[in-house]
């Protein structure tokens, strides 16, 4: 994977210019913060909604680096056994039963030195100690670290502030470089001040019209600038004007603009039209009464109309 | 930042006094932000005054609805020497929070979260009685409103009843604490410190219960029977999690409710200095968050200052519109499955439900 910038000679607009070319579009605010980020190599907090592009912020800087990425999915009960490591105990325990079996009954066989039994070779890495250990600075992408509980989020920041674990069988283990470390978090719950204090901060909010339109034309092979604009209108409308359950997120328009796309190929129509909307609206919102919402606001208007009424 | 050329040698200073200033506006920043903040500020274009503001709020502010109240510290800070006025003095911890970070979080608008029934729907609605102790009702029933308030975290109802503590104290409940007077007015409040400790501790007592759901860790088991050849010699135990309850306490200071505030603010100040995790709030036609302001004062002192903090204090009710505002701007953050609400509230509102 080449990489599509150094991380030596990044600036915050290169920074941009280069996560566009890697398809994702990036607000001056954001691109300063990345930015600091990667520069003072400190861990980078993103928050906001559901489907505003947090996840895809680490996912493209592994791209625009040509660096590894590694991913963390928070859960509930997420324990060190799953994120750090575990020993391989299936293995371990082969090895004990084959040492039994070889041994000669009577002889002065020595038993079996445990720390043969906690050796690397039983480790099993999970994604933070890997982040650790790798040879390459990686990109360490921690998604949605609100699902975790308390204490779960506590051993994680003193990782962070030192990037060395101590396993207690094989000693301390410190990063080799340290990792690009995203965070995100829906805002589920409130993060502890500890973990807020360790990183840098940036709130994600749903991409404004011309964003949003630049991001469709940029993931949207083949679409029209008149279309995209369109869409990006309506979504826009329908984010801040309704009142919905479930606001669409940048995903769903995209999904929304390739369905429209591919309609408006087929019937060579330059734009979006009302039953094509109408048919396709099951993309953009995925519940009945959100759906409901936005069809008593048009009130018999078809959507393309409703969008360029005021 | 136009003097920035000058500002630059004491950019240090400039930066140490900025961050005082937030320290002073409840903000918590500690030393490794200020420093992580200077490094920054090293990276970035000093002239550029968007640079340096994103940066500061990059390093400094963790949370969205503290940006408004950044904004304003950071302009009445940076801006050049001779049009700063001494208007930001450290006072401003009584900025109210306000209409700010509702209307910049388009995003935190989301699911209405079932915050229990507005106190508005009177007093036969079981919950909103227990939510809004009418005082008179604390007199003559002590154990109910902590029934109440514990019901969204399942307390069973058989825990231990607060009754022996009151009797000493019986006389001065049992009385309206409206009209009690000024020697009273003391007795109370040290009784409300005592509620508020008491009601921790029952806390705590279930959460030592829960912990008794001992089940056998196999996979700790195994591992802690190899160094003896694979025997489990020890069985090694799992516990339940310990839950910590979390507290949110909206207490109204509306006119109506005058004559408890006092009481009231004091249970609450009291609560938040034994419990971890209380966030509380005091509404009466706005909503303002207390929390920072009753954090770190020992004593109820602050209590006297705080008036000055929440718009509308001692006017009108507007409890609907005030648990709106808490749903949409703290809601999200603040709510969890183990989160309990509990409203003080007189019921009176004003304003549309």
């Amino acid at each position: 994977m080449d990489p599509l910038l150094k991380l030596e000679d990044c600036t915050p607009d290169s920074l941009a210019a280069a996560m566009e070319k890697a398809g994702y579009i990036c607000d001056p605010v954001a691109a300063l913060t990345i930015y600091l980020a990667l520069r003072l190599e400190r861990p980078l907090l993103v928050e906001g909604a559901a489907g505003v592009g947090k996840t895809e912020i680490g996912k493209v800087l592994s791209r625009v680096f040509g660096l590894e990425l590694i991913r963390l999915q928070c859960y509930e009960g997420l324990d060190e056994s799953r994120a750090l490591y575990e020993w391989n105990y299936q293995r371990q325990l082969l090895r004990i039963q084959m040492e039994q079996a070889r041994r000669q009954p009577g002889s002065p066989d020595p038993a079996l030195p445990e720390e043969d039994l906690f050796s690397p070779a039983y480790l099993l890495e999970r994604p933070l100690l890997r982040a650790i250990r790798a040879q390459q600075r990686p990109v360490l992408l921690i998604d949605e670290i609100d699902k975790t509980d308390a204490e779960f989020e506590a051993f994680l920041f003193e990782l962070l502030s030192d990037f060395q674990v101590s396993i207690p069988e094989l000693g301390t283990l410190r990063a080799r470089q340290i990792p690009i470390v995203v965070l995100t978090s829906n805002g589920e719950r409130e993060l502890s001040d500890g973990l807020r204090r360790r990183c840098l901060y940036l709130y994600l909010d749903y991409p404004d019209v011309d964003k949003e339109r630049r991001i469709i034309l940029a993931q949207v092979p083949g679409i029209s600038t008149a279309l995209a604009g369109q869409i990006a209108r309506a979504v826009h409308k329908i984010r801040t004007e309704l009142d919905l359950e479930k606001k669409p997120a940048i995903a769903e328009t995209l999904d929304w603009a390739r369905a429209l796309a591919l309609l408006c190929a087929d019937t060579a129509l330059p734009e979006m039209n009302a039953v094509h909307a109408e048919a396709t609206l099951n993309i953009l919102l995925k519940n009945k009464a959100d759906q409901d919402a936005l069809r008593h606001q048009l009130r018999g208007q078809g959507l393309p109309e409703w969008v360029q009424g005021a | 930042m136009s003097q920035s050329v000058a500002a630059h040698r004491t950019l240090e200073a400039n930066l140490a006094q900025f961050v005082g200033l937030l320290r002073a506006n409840g903000f918590t920043v500690g030393p490794g932000e200020a420093a992580t903040a200077l490094s920054g500020l090293v990276e970035v274009d000093l002239l550029d005054w968007r640079e340096v503001y994103l940066t500061l709020r990059a390093t400094l502010v963790h949370r969205p609805e503290d940006y408004p109240r950044f904004q304003r510290l950071f302009a009445a800070f940076w801006r050049p020497a001779e049009e700063r006025v001494a208007e930001v003095a450290p006072q401003t911890a009584d900025e109210p929070a306000l209409p700010g970070p509702l209307a910049e979080r388009p995003g935190g608008a989301g699911p209405d979260r079932a915050l229990a029934p507005s106190a508005a729907d009177g007093a036969d609605d079981g919950l909103a009685a227990g939510e809004a102790p009418g005082l008179p009702d604390l007199g003559s029933a002590p154990g109910r409103p902590l029934a109440h308030a514990d019901d969204g975290d399942e307390l069973g109802p058989d825990e231990p009843p607060l009754h022996d503590l009151y009797s000493a104290a019986e006389g001065v409940l049992t009385r309206d604490v409206g009209q009690a007077d000024a020697a009273a007015a003391a007795d109370l409040c040290r009784l409300a410190e005592r509620l508020a400790r008491l009601l921790a501790t029952r806390v705590a007592r279930r959460l030592r219960a829960a912990r008794r759901g001992m089940r056998v860790d196999l996979r700790r088991s195994l591992r802690r029977s190899l160094p003896y050849g694979g025997e489990p010699l020890r069985l090694v135990r799992r516990r339940r999690r310990i839950d910590r309850a979390r507290l949110v306490l909206l207490c109204d200071v509306s006119g109506s409710m005058a004559v408890y505030t006092r009481f009231l603010l004091t249970f609450v100040h009291a609560l938040q200095a034994v419990l971890s995790q209380v966030e509380s709030f005091v509404f009466a036609t706005r909503l303002t968050r207390i929390t920072p302001a009753l954090r770190h004062s020992s004593d109820a002192r602050v209590l006297a200052r705080l008036p000055g903090v929440a718009a509308g204090w001692g006017g009108g009710t507007r409890t609907g519109q005030c648990l709106a505002e808490f749903n949409s701007g703290y809601g999200l953050r603040m709510l969890g499955p183990r989160t309990t609400v509990v409203i003080l509230s007189d019921g009176i509102d004003t304003g549309p439900p």
